[in-house]
């Protein structure tokens, strides 16, 4: 059975923002709300390396333990999935997860929580029929339905940004580095500009 | 002889001599063996220094900043969206679920546990002879309505408090994940508004009532034999007794720490940072426990436990006898300002066998 996972090579990520841009377009991400975001630490200075973070869909999620109303469920392909007619906003999956991934939407008076929103990893909800219009509405494009992977991880222009089974993605990842030498002295910024 | 003795006392001082020296031949090898490998240590630490640039790989750095949860830039204006990793909810997590859930469960089960114990084995306090048929004033209208607001405010939001923390535990395996959703948001929603008058109505139930809830010198002999529950004795007790400013005292600190908490755990537009959130969390479920677990207790106090303390939270006035019997020293400066004499005169005479309180009362 397959694993799903995002990878992100920090030696190629180039901060172009695509994989957020192509997220918030593919599904419909409401104003303020950002599944996917791209943090750069040494901005500006050498060593400057950025990766793009999102939901990291944990075995053992926990959000999923936290979860009140226990609304998260694990797909077969080891998708983390939330069901928004159960979210009831209370925000704990916010305080337990680490990477920042449950957003929530503030329409309500006094900045009330709303119903959670986080990367699907483009597979829909878990109660919506695959590609029915209430699924587009509530969680956006379900790829995986269609036979395709999250489209942050295809638009990647640098492929810095790997999903898909994880024994795979991480022989893609172990392959580059081979090819590139275990040290990152023979490449990257000090080859290039001599620092 | 002189001579035998003399060499007997040679040989003594020599083995002495060898001894010492077997000692110290082998404290000096312990000492050595302890010593001999720390120049090692230097060695290998100048060793390390020297090839700094192998151990300084950027690429672990890098993942060693990330994963101790450096910040970095990001176009993401959501707060903390520069930082990559924050494990600080593992301990939440751990807190939580491993720590406040059980030990909450188990602290609420001991205080029902123990009503039991008081109903089975100490049954309601009576008052001790006749009703004396006078009564004394003891809550105003203003009292008794901000009693009860602060009453049927924190019960509901207890019930919905407990529901939301133990629910996943309880419910959804009654009510199944889709039944108990509504529920639970029916909850939030309560706990959220509810918030609200329970914060004002309990400031403003605290603050006329600090006077009387002041420690006096009394209380610790209330206090050193538990108001008398399990001896049957009365001790002397002001407007309200020892137990009564404990609960008080409780209900102020654990109150505060509820409003101040559920203010930034509701509002999310304050922008606290997720540690505070976590932090606030967990000072709301602790407090909030302890505060359901004392309340069934008080509530018990004030109906079955004592027989005529619920008539003063209800009428505002309570029975002259049970007035003296559990508050003497209120009664005694009650009827020192504002009873007649005659009122006075009866309250004696239907006095039952609590001497104490006769003497408080002449004495006044």
């Amino acid at each position: 059975m397959a694993r799903m996972k995002f990878l992100c090579d920090a030696e190629r990520c180039i901060e172009c923002n695509g994989c957020i841009t192509a997220c918030k377009n593919e599904n419909d991400v409401p104003w303020g709300i950002n599944r996917r975001r791209v943090v750069t630490l040494k901005d500006g200075v050498p060593g400057e390396k950025s990766i793009s973070v999102a939901c990291m869909h944990c075995t053992d999620a926990p959000c999923q333990a936290v979860c009140p109303v226990d609304c998260f469920s694990t797909t077969p392909d080891g998708v983390v999935l939330h069901n928004k007619d159960i979210c009831i906003g209370c925000g704990y999956c916010f305080y337990a997860c680490p990477f920042g991934a449950p957003q929530f939407p503030q329409n309500e008076a006094f900045g009330v929580r709303g119903k959670m929103d986080k990367c699907t990893y483009c597979a829909g909800g878990p109660e919506t029929a695959d590609g029915s219009e209430e699924e587009k509405r509530k969680y956006g494009s379900n790829r995986i339905a269609e036979g395709k992977l999250p489209l942050c991880a295809e638009m990647c222009a640098t492929k810095a940004l790997l999903a898909g089974d994880s024994d795979q993605i991480s022989q893609t990842y172990t392959s580059r580095v081979m090819q590139r030498g275990g040290r990152p002295q023979t490449w990257g910024w000090s080859s290039a500009y001599g620092e | 002889m002189m001579n035998s003795e003399n060499n007997a006392a040679v040989e003594v001082s020599r083995r002495k001599r060898r001894n010492r020296r077997i000692l110290w031949t082998f404290v000096a090898m312990w000492v050595m063996v302890v010593l001999a490998p720390i120049p090692g240590y230097f060695m290998t630490t100048d060793t390390v220094q020297a090839k700094g640039e192998f151990t300084d790989n950027p690429r672990s750095a890098y993942w060693g900043e990330v994963r101790q949860g450096g910040s970095g830039y990001t176009t993401d204006k959501g707060l903390e969206a520069g930082n990559l990793v924050n494990d600080g909810g593992e301990v939440w997590r751990v807190l939580r679920s491993d720590i406040i859930l059980p030990y909450g469960a188990w602290l609420i089960a001991l205080a029902i546990v123990a009503i039991g114990g008081l109903i089975a084995f100490v049954g309601t306090q009576k008052i001790e002879g006749e009703l004396s048929g006078t009564k004394i004033k003891r809550w105003n209208s203003y009292d008794i309505c901000i009693h009860w607001v602060v009453a049927v405010t924190f019960f509901i939001m207890s019930i919905s408090g407990l529901i939301l923390l133990y629910g996943r535990a309880v419910l959804i395996p009654l009510f199944g994940r889709e039944g108990f959703a509504g529920l639970a948001m029916l909850c939030k929603d309560v706990h959220n508004l509810l918030g609200i008058p329970f914060s004002v109505a309990l400031v403003m139930m605290i603050l006329p009532w600090l006077k009387d809830n002041m420690f006096r010198s009394e209380d610790a002999e209330w206090l050193g034999n538990a108001g008398g529950m399990f001896d049957g004795s009365h001790p002397s007790s002001g407007k309200n007794n020892a137990g009564e400013k404990i609960w008080f005292w409780m209900l102020a600190i654990g109150g505060t720490v509820l409003i101040v908490s559920g203010v930034i755990l509701v509002m999310p537009n304050l922008e606290p940072l997720r540690s505070t959130m976590i932090s606030m969390h967990i000072l709301h479920s602790v407090s909030g426990l302890i505060l359901i677990a004392v309340s069934l207790g008080h509530s018990y106090m004030g109906s079955f436990g004592v027989e005529g303390a619920l008539d003063g939270m209800l009428t505002g006035e309570v029975d002259a006898a049970w007035a003296k019997q559990h508050h003497d020293l209120w009664y005694a400066e009650q009827m020192g300002e504002e009873a007649p004499a005659n009122e006075k005169s009866a309250q004696s005479s239907t006095t039952g066998p609590a001497g104490l309180s006769t003497g408080k009362v002449s004495a006044s």
